[in-house]
Formats: C-alpha cells, structure tokens, sequence
C-alpha cells in the first residue's frame, strides 16, 4: 500500500471515530480512487454510508466485498479475522435493518454474532427480534412515538420502519420518522418522509408545520414561512406554527412579521415559553429593553431553568445598566 | 314520446321507473341492456334491444385506465347496435343513461337531438368517501391516482347528458362543484304500498324453522357481504349481542362474493373470514345466511325483523335501507353521511358510529328486549319514506313533470 493511501484510510478512520461522517466519506473516496478494491477503504465507506442513512451505496459495498471474501478458497477464507468478518457482516445488517428489510437483517446479525458474539449484536437481534413480531401497526407506530419522546432515537427509527414495512403508506409513521430525521439532520430523507405524509393526507396542519422547520433547518426560511402559512390555514389556533413562523421571519430579518407572529403564537396560547423567549430576544435586538423584560420573564416564569431566556434577560440587564450608564454620562456631559 | 333506457344491467335502478312508463298510452319504451349481464325482465310493451358482451380490455393496458378502456368497448357496442336500430327508424325523444360502464359514450354523436337523461350515481375521491375510510383498509399512494382516473367515465358523462340526476343529496355533492348546479336530486323510488310492515309475515329457514314477526330478530341485508357495507362490524358485535340475547334469531341476507371492494386476503370470502374469526364466540344454530333472496323473501325478512342493521361506507346507498324502513324496521345505522341523510338519531331510527362496536351491541341489545319503545321509530321510518321517497306519489309525478318540460320545450323550438 502506498503511503498517501495509508494516510488517507488513517485520516479518514479518525474522521469516523470523530463522527465527522461527511469528511470521512469525501477522504474514504480519495483513498478508493488510488485503489478501488481495498477492503479497509470499502468497509469504512459503508460504516459512514450506514451512519449517514445512505444503506442503499452502503449495501452495494459491503455486497461487493461479500462476493469477493466468497470467491476466495476455503483456505484462504479459513485465514480471515472473524471479528472483521463479523463487522462485515453486521455493517450488512445495518445497512439492510435500515432499508426496512428486518428479516434479511436478522440473518445477518445472527452470522455475525454467532463468529464473533457481542453485547451489542446480542442487542441488536432481540430488538430486531421483538419489533419484528406481528404488532398491529397502530401499536408499532405508539411504541415508536413513545421511544422518539424518550430520546431512544435507533428505537424509534426502528418501529416507524417496521410500522412501515407493514403499511409503507401510512402518514403517520411516514410523518414520525420524517420528523425524527428531520431532528436528527437527514434533512434529504426526512424531506421524503415529511413530503409523503403530506401526499398522503395534506389536510394535518402538522405535517406542513413539520416541513417548514425543515426548510428552516436547511436555511430556506421563505418555503419555510410557506409551509408554516399553510399550516395555519389548516390550523388557525396552531400557536407552535405561529411561533415558527416567527422564527422564519425573524431570520429574514422581517422583525415586525416576527413579532406579530410570536404575538398570535401567545394569544393562542399565553403559556408557551418558547414564543416569550423568541419574542423577548427580538425585542431585545429591537432595543425594547422594556418590552424584552418582561418576555423573558414570562418565559423563565413558565420554565425557571430556561437556558436560553437566562441568557437572553442576563443580556438584557446587562444592556439596560449599560444604557443607564451611558444616559448618566450624557447628563453630566450636558 | 320514444324514451329509451340503456344500462348494462337492464333494468338495473331504472326497473320501477320503466315499468310506470311503459303503461303511459303516450310513451313507448325501449330499453337496451347487455344481453350476457341483464336478468329476466319483460314487460309487455317494452321494445327489448340488447348488445353483444363488448371485447375483454386489452391485455397490455394500465390498470388505471382498463376501466374506461372497458367503457370505450362498451360505448362502441352501443354505437353499433343503435345506429342499426336507427336505421330502421329508430329515434328516441329521451333517453335514460347509468353512464357508470361507458354505455352513454357516444349517444350525443348518433342521437343529438335526443335529451339524454343521466343517472349519476358517484363520483369517487381519494379523500373524504369511501377510498381510506376504514382504516382496516388504508389509503395507497396508489389509489391517490388510480381514483382520480376512475372518474373518466363520469366526467364524459356530466358533459354529454343533458339532464343530470342523483339519488341523493351526498350522492350528488360528490361530484365536482362546477357540475353540481345541474343536478337534480331524484332518487329510485321505494314502491311502499308493496315495502310495508305485515303483522303476519313470517320467513322459512332452511332447516325448516319459521320465523315469525314479533319473534326476536335481528336482520342484515347487503347484496354482497364485504366491509363496505359493514359486515365485518356487525360480525364483530355478533358474539356479544348474541350471548345478551339468547333467543335472537340473526338473519343475513346477501351474497358471498364481494362487489365494491376486494376479497379477503387469507379467505375465499368475507363471511368465510368473519366466522372463522369468531369461530366458537357466535351461536352458529341462531346465525342463518340465507344468501341472495327472491323480492317476496327478501321482503318477509324485513317483516319479520325486529332490529334491523344497516352499516355504509360513505358510499352509494343501499336501497334496502330505504325498503327496510319502508317495512317499519327499527334500523340501527351506522352514523356516516349518506344515511345520516335520511335517518335522524331518535326520531326515525338509531345511529352508531360505524367503528363502534360497543354502541352497536349496545343499541342493539336493548332494541331487542323492548321492541314497543322504539314503536314511534318503526312508523317514522316508514313515514319518512312514505313522504320523500315513494315512488308513486314522490318519484313518478318527478319524472312526468320532467318529460312534460321537455315535450314543451320540444314543441316550443318547432
């Protein structure tokens, strides 16, 4: 192996363990460009495929360096690491558990733990063992949402999937794992899922709420005030729509837009922390000190340990004292 | 005045209506049907035309359009016979169409100076009817498509009739807005002198027991037995209602074989599937399908029955429903549009939720223990369709009035 290879396989790994999924890939490309056959280059790509969502260029990889251990003689593969077969062979799992295709991934996680057993694997199969009874869809779609609320994001992922296994159709898991995407960062494919839930049914206020924070997640703060628009048409009461678009607006720049519709959001609903926040912070850019109080107030008043509002009113004081300061100065200068 | 009714099913909905007119001493009536799909129907006056069933659709044409490709076929089969019988002098005033299967395709092109008279039935959408309603049955991706274009033929049809009718007010606001001016609301008509209530009906099971009216029945008719109309609901509701009343008799009447939606997957049928579901929990010896009935026994069911239920997808609705209360049934419906249109909660029947299976055991099962506290019910029921939908007082005059404005203005333009 060549020693610019060598580094590039080295660099990228360390770009893997990082979770720099996106540098790992552009340097594991680099490295397959010098050679096309590594192993090593191969299985980091799929791992970063896998840990990105691509399974479907991750799949075609790890088939492909499969079909080569499998062309090898008896002998030659007697000679193989079971621990790497294994990672192969669980990567495979992955990459196919991700596409949806649960048994075929339960064979390979199987194979894999059986040359090389791991807590994990052993994890891996009982989930994919349990999702993968016959749960009525509407069950698989709560437990889902139920793990999605609790943070078990791989959980959660792996229900709405199965859900749709059993109705690739259904806007609600479509919607559920979108939204989780979406909040994970796989903007392209929670824009799929997101975008077919609202094919499906286009009257659910939600759906389009949802597709406007993705648009704002990818910066494109005008579809997302669209999308937030047409959820309100739905929803006129919708506050978290009101409050969203507040922040598209807000974005743009459009402060007085923002403000109105921070103001509707906490009409709808006085009780919503965010929009006090939202609402205070702009009126703090504003130069309404006053008005910027009092919002955050409220906000830490509706949740005392409010990160952000804190922040936000520390700022506040802090300008205020500085303005009274200045005012003084000016006084006394006049 | 000619008056020509085609449908390929002759006479289909138009069998009361046809039947009045052809004892019109001015009205001479045709009629034009596929001779392979129509029954037994003759009437003495009635000029019988019939075509030749139309060619199966093309083996390569996709699955969306195959229904109007049918219709096409269909229409052209209906060009060629009448253009014969134009020939030899054949020119209709009116015409009545059921422009579901294309046969009205072409009409205008053969007969244009002919009023054709449209029967229109439904107008399907992916959202908000029947497509997706039960969630046992979810919306595809695919429907969103393939409903759009099975409304081909409905749209050739609302441009080429001049005359539009439907059955009913939901029937007719499933159509496109822009269309919906034209239509007329005019329904089958319900024959009530002959649908009425007998004190003295009885019905004979196949296993030689009689029924009589005023024993404890529970009856449900459907031309198919399939989730559309609900069978599957009341066959989960079954085992309940049946071990509260151990004396109710279960009649169903209805085909095995499915209509509007498709088999069962794991099953041959519906019925097959329901009882092998509830296998063990239902009183087979109390359960008696009776399958496809005569008029007269379909009739002595509704008679005899003491609670009558009656579930629809937002769909078409059923004329059985109509007839059963006709008969003075206590109907027990299920709570979506197209019979929420007709029976009013508490005043001419009951309604559940369609989903509901506890309400409808429920309903049911105090229905059947004091059947005199739902007396005012049964004659409502009957009033409703006494006054709104008797063909002869209702119906009839409706479509005279109709021929008479047309006859005018044909007489006016000469």
């Amino acid at each position: 192996m060549n020693k610019l290879l060598e580094k590039l396989i080295k660099d990228a790994s360390s770009q893997l363990e990082a979770q720099d999924f996106a540098k790992a890939i552009e340097l594991y490309k680099q490295a397959l460009k010098l050679q096309a056959n590594n192993a090593a280059t191969q299985m980091g790509l799929a791992m970063a495929y896998n840990c990105t969502g691509n399974s479907t260029e991750a799949l075609k990889l790890l088939q492909s360096l499969l079909a080569t251990i499998q062309a090898r003689s008896a002998k030659e593969q007697a000679t193989l690491d079971p621990a790497t077969l294994a990672e192969i062979l669980a990567q495979t799992a992955v990459a196919l558990q991700q596409l949806g295709q649960f048994d075929q991934a339960l064979v390979f996680y199987r194979q894999a733990n059986s040359l090389y057993p791991s807590d994990a694997l052993t994890h891996r199969i009982s989930q994919l063992t349990a999702s993968n009874t016959a749960l009525p869809i509407d069950q698989l779609i709560y437990q889902a949402q139920q793990h999605h609320a609790n943070k078990q994001t791989d959980e959660a992922i792996l229900a709405y999937k199965a859900a749709l296994q059993i109705n690739s159709d259904s806007d609600l898991a479509q919607h559920g794992l979108g939204n989780l995407l979406r909040e994970q960062g796989d903007l392209q494919n929670a824009l799929f899922y997101i975008q077919q839930a609202i094919i499906m049914q286009p009257e659910i206020a939600e759906y389009h709420n949802t597709l406007g924070m993705l648009f704002q997640q990818k910066g494109e703060f005008e579809k997302a005030i669209t999308f937030h628009r047409r959820a309100i048409n739905l929803d006129p009461q919708y506050a978290a729509a009101f409050c969203n678009l507040g922040v598209a607006f807000k974005n743009l720049n459009r402060a007085e837009e923002a403000i109105t519709a921070y103001r509707q959001a906490l009409q709808i609903n006085p009780n919503m922390p965010e929009a006090h926040n939202n609402l205070g912070n702009l009126l703090r850019a504003m130069g309404d000190l006053v008005g910027a109080k009092a919002s955050l107030k409220q906000a830490l008043k509706l949740i005392p340990d409010y990160a952000d509002a804190k922040r936000n009113l520390d700022e506040v004081v802090a300008m205020a004292k500085l303005l009274v300061k200045k005012t003084r100065v000016n006084k006394s200068v006049g | 005045m000619d008056i020509l009714f085609i449908h390929p099913n002759f006479p289909g909905q138009f069998r009361l209506l046809v039947t009045a007119l052809s004892q019109e001493p001015d009205i001479k009536v045709y009629s034009l049907g596929d001779e392979s799909w129509m029954p037994a129907f003759e009437l003495p006056v009635l000029q019988r035309l019939s075509y030749d069933k139309p060619e199966p659709k093309g083996v390569a044409t996709h699955p969306y359009v195959q229904g109007f490709e049918a219709g096409v076929r269909r229409g052209q089969q209906v060009v060629r016979t009448l253009l014969a019988q134009k020939r030899e002098g054949l020119e209709p005033e009116v015409i009545y169409i059921h422009p579901g299967w294309g046969d009205g395709l072409y009409l205008k092109e053969i007969f244009p100076n002919s009023t054709i008279i449209g029967l229109f039935e439904y107008y399907y959408h992916a959202r908000g009817a029947d497509v997706g309603f039960d969630p046992e049955f979810p919306l595809s991706f695919d429907d969103l498509f393939r409903v759009r274009t099975l409304n081909t033929l409905q749209l050739h049809a609302l441009e080429s009739c001049d005359i539009h009718l439907s059955p009913t007010a939901w029937q007719k606001s499933r159509y496109p807005k822009a269309y919906q001016a034209q239509i007329q609301c005019i329904h089958e008509g319900i024959d009530t002198e002959q649908v009425c209530p007998n004190p003295d009906a009885s019905f004979t099971l196949a296993n030689g027991q009689i029924i009589r009216a005023g024993d404890e029945v529970l009856t449900f008719v459907s031309r198919s037995l399939e989730p559309y109309r609900g069978f599957h609901c009341l066959m989960k509701a079954l085992p309940e209602i049946m071990r509260l009343r151990p004396n109710c008799q279960v009649l169903i009447v209805g085909q095995e074989e499915a209509h509007y939606g498709p088999e069962p997957r794991q099953a041959e049928n519906w019925k097959a599937k329901c009882l092998k579901e509830w296998a063990g929990q239902i009183d087979t010896e109390r359960l008696h399908f009776t399958g496809l009935l005569a008029f007269a026994d379909y009739l002595k069911v509704l008679q005899i029955s003491r609670v009558h239920v009656y579930l629809s997808y937002p769909f078409i609705l059923s004329w059985s429903m109509l007839e059963a209360m006709s008969a003075g049934c206590l109907v027990l419906g299920s709570d979506t549009a197209p019979v929420q249109e007709v029976i009013k909660q508490g005043e001419n029947g009951l309604l559940f939720p369609f989903f509901d299976n506890n309400a409808l055991v429920a309903m049911a099962t105090v229905a059947l223990a004091q059947p005199q506290d739902d007396d005012h019910l049964r004659i409502a029921a009957r009033r409703t369709i006494q006054t709104h939908y008797d063909f002869n007082t209702i119906i009839y005059p409706q479509h005279l009035c109709l021929l008479k404005q047309l006859e005018e203005t044909t007489v006016t333009l000469q």
